[in-house]
């Protein structure tokens, strides 16, 4: 009966792993193949999401509601994670730096890297790279946001910002 | 099993995450990844051990499941507060797009908020801090931790064939 138990639960885990598993080798492919991040990123969130509770319900023959609940939660948890090591890998400051560093062989003169990344040089691709995607217009030498859901996300991360560190910005001085 | 499991997170992870704003508040984000953990485990302890007063049945597979699933939780929830502990430099330029509103956001504002706003110190700083990076005589080298992970992440950036830009 524990045995029984115990297998169960073992083969709960291992579906839950080899879904994740099959879900990063599509977006792995399609980042490949198609060169597209996006496309990759919603693929595998579908195949988790849909894959899942599929799989959970023809191998291990599970109707419990519960059981496949469970299972998503861990699905999509596991799956947050694997995109957020991807995003930060793949554009993270630190990490470009880090790769900088690297592939001059494994030290750097500081002045040089403070060169290659500038605050304004920094701050000026992203500012572009907002105004090309149009979630910022130039109009008369002066900025403007016209995304509705890059100011509801200020809004989301200032508040919890306040809420926890009574602070809105980490260069804010208290 | 599943069912009792799921009630009982449905429950530890907003009491937790709850319990955590509070104390996060009170020791001014000190320490902050640290009492994420403890507070939600707390939360889930505390919680198990009433559900176990109350029934004994299936309570080992339970505190298996429920106990992947909260540190599961913790280290989603440590990402989500990785972006609320530091200022992402495209979040930083809406809220001050949001703030030069209606009149919109000058050159020499821009230049202001450049100034206010050290990113790469910041970055260079936090990646002193974990011991990433080691700043000798103007020089900054690689640890052999580092090293590993620059290695591994070359490879991933390889299989994906994704290019690098420097900001």
């Amino acid at each position: 009966m524990l045995i029984g138990k115990r297998a169960e639960m073992v083969g709960f885990f291992l579906i839950v792993i080899l879904v994740l598993a099959v879900s990063v080798l599509f977006d792995l492919a399609i980042a490949r193949f198609s060169g597209s991040r996006m496309t990759g990123y919603v693929v595998s969130l579908l195949s988790t999401l849909l894959g899942l509770p599929l799989v959970i319900i023809f191998v291990s023959e599970a109707t419990d509601i519960f059981h496949i609940l469970v299972a998503l939660g861990f699905g999509l948890m596991w799956w947050f994670i694997y995109l957020n090591v991807a995003q930060a890998v793949e554009s993270s400051l630190r990490i470009r730096m880090l790769l900088e560093i690297s592939d001059n062989g494994g030290t750097l003169p500081l002045e040089q890297l403070k060169t290659i990344y500038s605050d304004d040089k920094l701050i000026r691709l992203r500012l572009n790279r907002l105004t090309q995607g149009g979630a910022v217009v130039r109009e008369n030498d002066r900025w403007y946001l016209r995304s509705a859901k890059l100011r509801t996300a200020a809004h989301f991360f200032t508040s919890l910002k306040r809420s926890m560190l009574g602070k809105g910005s980490q260069f804010e001085v208290r | 099993m599943y069912e009792t499991a799921f009630y009982l997170l449905l429950l530890a992870l907003p009491l937790g995450v709850i319990l955590h704003i509070f104390v996060a508040r009170l020791t001014q984000g000190r320490r902050i990844y640290l009492s994420a953990f403890l507070t939600l485990n707390f939360a889930l302890v505390v919680l198990l051990f009433i559900q176990n007063i109350v029934s004994h049945d299936n309570f080992p597979q339970m505190l298996i499941v429920a106990a992947l699933f909260m540190e599961s939780f913790v280290v989603v929830y440590c990402l989500v507060l990785v972006g609320v502990v530091n200022d992402s430099p495209t979040l930083a330029i809406v809220k001050a797009l949001m703030k030069s509103e209606p009149d919109g956001l000058s050159e020499p504002q821009l230049e202001d908020f450049i100034i206010t706003h050290p990113f790469v110190s910041s970055r260079l700083e936090a990646l002193d801090a974990t011991g990433d990076v080691i700043f000798d005589n103007g020089l900054a080298a690689l640890t052999a931790r580092s090293k590993f992970f620059t290695t591994v992440i070359s490879i991933y950036r390889q299989v994906i064939r994704v290019d690098r830009e420097t900001g």
